[in-house]
């Protein structure tokens, strides 16, 4: 089993390593993400500073971290949208590519769709493109949200606009769901509603990789956390093994990330 | 899955350019109305009036056809650049192809949009001088048959000036094939010219030629045109290719200057291929370039 263990926590001082179980359990090809050496900067700002780990597959991971830790150009590069970056990186055992692209559904933290779609547009264009994406779902989802099927994009508030890429990227059978910020900009009512679409709606087994602020929100909805910061992973593992430390999610966020928080 | 990326690619270029098409055949219709109407039955001064009409018309579809094609070059790079590395790019960039099947669609939806943009404003010219040859001939109702010779009369001065100056003028048959020949150019050249830009675009995406800015996709069209037309115009003037046409449609090829020359005077056809099909294999090394970056150096920064 090639696993390296992840980065030492500067909290304790100490190494999280994935439970033995985790070990004898995920066989080849059962990691999500592998990340070897990865480095990307823009111009003289290092944002990703050879960080390297792993994470199992079948898990809600948590991508926690600061503003400007590298969250969202973790994400990017796990999508294929930025490809300048030095390192080896596999998304479910393929490196970044059509064959990685095809098992993954990503949700940015800005509006894609052209302002001419149509609701109906942006339905026919994943049905064309993605062959695990479900139309009945995602019309059932539209008609929750009670979004027009005929409404314009560019009509739309920036929050529906949100729900819209939101519903449609749920509605796909993907294996991996990357989903940067997707509560950023909703509001507090909405953030329930969108939350239960996220957590019923994904593929079983598949990967859930959500980066957010809200840790207090999402936290009892994670099974693994990885927190970034200063350029590196500060922590990277199991859910159980962060309760063993009788503290919460965001205690430990605030803890682990209050010196980076600083510097940054 | 190319197929699908063309229809997209088409429908975003098209939607931009619909409405202006829409008020162009309606002011072609308004035109075509107004030569065929016979406005010599309301006296001198209906017929004054649907002079002044069609003059009108024709003008504002002349301004309409050159706003249809600046309107379409728009709507074509700004599209592409929107789709591709705007933040349209975040669905683009993660669907399941290869850089090469998005930038072909683009190219392929692109090119033909801008031709075809080409095509409706010569289409435009010759309405609008048909309208205004009519007047000038002196026949206001173009229903009367006569009225359609007015380029056969512009035709016999233009042969009259080539005459004059001691050329031969070649067979209708040539000319139709030398007309097919340059339009077959214009074609190509728009494609060149569309794939340029795209290139052009995409490495300024790339780091460093990132740091350029704005400026970025300007200067590096200019200087690819610059690289591309100079070594197109290089290997032109050692080894040209000449196509020499003949009024059976028998071509044969030549790369004596002279011959091109002579062929001419004989009121043959002479069509120098080695620059646009020299322009056209350099550009499928640009575009196999482009592909490679949008694979794997250009980021979605937006």
């Amino acid at each position: 089993m090639d696993y390296i263990p992840s980065d030492i926590n500067p909290a304790t001082g100490q190494p999280y390593f994935p439970q033995q179980e985790d070990v004898v359990i995920y066989t080849r090809n059962t990691f999500a993400f592998k990340v070897r050496n990865l480095s990307k900067s823009y111009g003289d700002n290092l944002v990703l500073d050879n960080i390297s780990f792993d994470i199992p597959a079948g898990r809600i991971v948590g991508l926690l971290g600061p503003n400007g830790c590298g969250k969202t150009t973790l994400i990017k590069i796990l999508a294929g949208l930025i490809n300048d970056y030095t390192g080896l990186v596999k998304v479910d055992g393929k490196r970044i590519g059509i064959a990685s692209k095809s098992h993954t559904a990503y949700l940015p933290d800005k509006t894609f769709f052209p302002g001419r779609f149509r609701t109906i547009d942006c339905i026919d264009y994943f049905q064309d493109f993605f062959t695990d994406f479900n139309r009945e779902k995602a019309i059932d989802f539209m008609d929750r949200f009670g979004i027009e099927r005929n409404q314009r994009v560019q009509t739309m508030s920036k929050g529906m606009q949100e729900k819209l890429q939101l519903l449609t990227v749920m509605a796909r059978e993907a294996d991996i769901y990357l989903l940067d910020e997707p509560l950023g900009g909703v509001d507090p009512a909405a953030r329930s509603v969108i939350l239960d679409i996220i957590m019923n709606n994904y593929k079983e087994d598949a990967t859930v990789l959500l980066s957010t602020h809200l840790v207090n929100d999402l936290e009892t909805s994670f099974d693994h956390v990885l927190m970034l910061g200063k350029g590196s992973v500060l922590v990277n593992t199991g859910i159980d093994n962060l309760r063993q430390t009788g503290k919460s999610v965001e205690e430990i966020f605030k803890e682990v990330i209050g010196d980076a928080w600083e510097v940054d | 899955m190319l197929g699908k990326l063309i229809k997209n690619g088409f429908k975003s270029n098209l939607s931009a350019t619909f409405t202006i098409y829409i008020t162009m055949l309606i002011m072609s219709v308004v035109l075509g109305a107004l030569i065929l109407f016979d406005f010599t039955s309301f006296g001198t001064n209906g017929a004054v009036a649907a002079l002044v009409s069609k003059l009108v018309v024709s003008l504002a579809l002349c301004v309409t056809a050159i706003v249809s094609v600046i309107l379409t070059l728009v709507a074509v790079f700004g599209d592409f650049t929107r789709n591709m590395y705007g933040t349209e790019g975040h669905l683009t960039m993660a669907l399941p192809v290869r850089g090469s099947a998005l930038l072909l669609a683009k190219w392929i939806a692109g090119a033909l949009c801008v031709i075809i943009s080409y095509f409706v404003f010569y289409l435009s010219l010759v309405f609008c001088s048909f309208s205004v040859l009519t007047d000038l001939s002196g026949y206001i109702n173009a229903g009367d048959a006569a009225s359609y010779n007015v380029y056969a009369i512009a035709w016999q001065f233009i042969t009259y000036a080539i005459q004059a100056s001691g050329k031969v003028i070649p067979d209708e048959s040539i000319i139709f094939t030398m007309v097919n020949l340059y339009a077959m150019e214009g074609a190509i050249r728009v494609c060149i010219f569309v794939l340029l830009v795209f290139f052009a675009v995409t490495l300024s995406h790339v780091r460093p030629f990132s740091k350029t800015k704005k400026l970025g996709p300007i200067l590096y069209f200019f200087a690819s045109f610059a690289v591309i037309e100079g070594i197109a115009k290089l290997i032109s003037k050692v080894f040209n290719i000449y196509m020499l046409v003949d009024a059976n449609y028998a071509f044969t090829f030549s790369m004596q200057e002279s011959e091109a020359n002579l062929a001419w005077s004989y009121g043959l056809g002479a069509y120098p291929i080695t620059g646009v099909y020299c322009s056209l294999i350099m550009s499928i090394a640009v575009f196999l370039v482009t592909a490679y970056l949008i694979d794997r150096k250009v980021n979605v920064d937006a």
